[in-house]
C-alpha cells in the first residue's frame, strides 16, 4: 500500500500528487498521474481539500478517479456543496472518491489521474500548503494504493 | 513485489472514554484491543508491517474552537508520505471542504494516535470522546 499526497492543482483539473520516497507497491507515478501495471489488482482512495476562500461566491466542487488509457471516470465520485447559508448543505461523511481496478481492467498498463470533475462558484485554491492565514491545521489529504493480488 | 497477510492480520484498537487537552504531538490513550496488545496505554503494537486507519470522534461541548490535527506517530516509517486529518468541532468553517477526517499510514513496531499540532489561538481544547486505529497486517516480498 502506497500514500501519495493530493496537494495542489496546477494543471486543473489534475491532482498534483507528492510522493514518497519509496514505495511498497510496483506503481509508478508523475506529479499528476500513477501508472498500475497488469499481474495485480488495485484498490484507490483518494480525497482532495479545497479553500473556496473568504467573501467568493459559494461553490460546489466534485472530483473523481480518472483512467487517462481510456479516457474515462472510474468509480464513485466524491466532494461538497458549500452553498447554502450555512455551508455545506450537502456534507457527506467520508469525501472519499474510490475504484477497485482488476488485473482483467489492465491489457499492460493503466495511467490513473484524481481530477476535479465539477467545480461551481470562484475563488477555490486547492495547494493547501498555502492555506496558513485561513487554517492553520488542515492537516494533509492522501491518495492511497493498495496491490491486491490478481 | 509480492503481497500476503501477517497473522493474526485484523487487529483494532479503541478508547471511548473523553480524554481532553492533549497537547502537540500527545496521544491519545487506547483502552480496548483485539489482534494486538496496548504498549503503554497508547502505542498498538504492530510488530510487522500494516496498514494503518486512525480516526477520532470529537465532544464538541468540551471545547468551542478546537481546531487540530491527527497523525500516526509510528516508530518506524514504512511509507515516507504521512497523511494527516483535520479535526475541527463546533467552529464549523464555511469556506473549506475537509476531506476525510481520517488518517491513513503504512508502519511497523508500534503506532500512536497523536494531536500533531493545535491551532495557536485553542490551546488547550483538543479533546476526543472517541479514539479508534484499526489495522491489517502485511508481508510485502521484493
Amino acid at each position: 500500500m502506497d500514500v501519495l499526497r493530493p496537494y495542489n492543482s496546477l494543471n486543473y483539473p489534475k491532482m498534483d500528487f507528492e510522493q514518497p520516497t519509496t514505495f511498497t507497491t510496483d506503481i509508478t507515478a508523475t506529479s499528476n498521474s500513477i501508472t498500475l501495471y497488469s499481474g495485480s489488482s488495485y484498490y484507490i482512495e483518494a480525497y482532495v481539500q479545497a479553500d473556496n476562500g473568504v467573501g467568493n461566491p459559494r461553490g460546489t466542487c466534485y472530483y473523481q478517479l480518472y483512467d487517462a488509457t481510456s479516457s474515462s471516470y472510474i468509480g464513485n465520485e466524491a466532494g461538497e456543496d458549500l452553498t447554502s447559508s450555512t455551508g455545506a448543505a450537502l456534507r457527506q461523511g467520508r469525501k472519499c472518491a474510490a475504484a477497485l481496478i482488476l488485473d482483467s481492467d489492465i491489457s499492460t498498463s493503466m495511467t490513473i489521474e484524481l481530477r476535479i470533475k465539477t467545480l461551481t462558484g470562484s475563488g477555490w485554491n486547492f495547494n493547501v500548503y498555502s492555506w496558513l492565514s485561513v487554517a492553520p491545521y488542515p492537516g494533509f489529504p492522501s491518495l492511497r494504493v493498495w496491490q491486491l493480488p490478481s | 513485489m509480492s503481497f500476503g497477510f501477517n497473522f493474526p492480520a485484523l487487529f483494532r484498537a479503541h478508547n471511548t472514554t473523553l480524554q481532553t487537552g492533549i497537547g502537540s504531538g500527545g496521544p491519545f490513550n487506547l483502552q480496548f484491543s483485539e489482534g494486538c496488545e496496548i504498549i503503554g496505554g497508547s502505542r498498538v503494537n504492530i510488530q510487522n508491517n500494516a496498514y494503518l486507519y486512525g480516526d477520532i470522534k470529537i465532544d464538541g461541548s468540551t471545547g468551542k474552537n478546537q481546531s487540530y490535527d491527527i497523525a500516526f506517530d509510528p516508530t518506524k516509517l514504512i511509507s515516507t508520505m504521512i497523511s494527516e486529518a483535520w479535526q475541527i468541532a463546533s467552529e464549523i468553517n464555511l469556506t473549506i471542504m475537509v476531506g476525510d477526517d481520517a488518517v491513513y499510514n503504512v508502519a511497523q513496531d508500534n503506532v500512536a494516535l497523536t494531536v500533531r499540532q493545535i491551532s495557536g489561538s485553542n490551546p488547550g481544547n483538543s479533546s476526543a470522546d472517541q479514539t479508534r486505529v484499526f489495522g491489517l497486517r502485511v508481508e510485502v516480498t521484493p
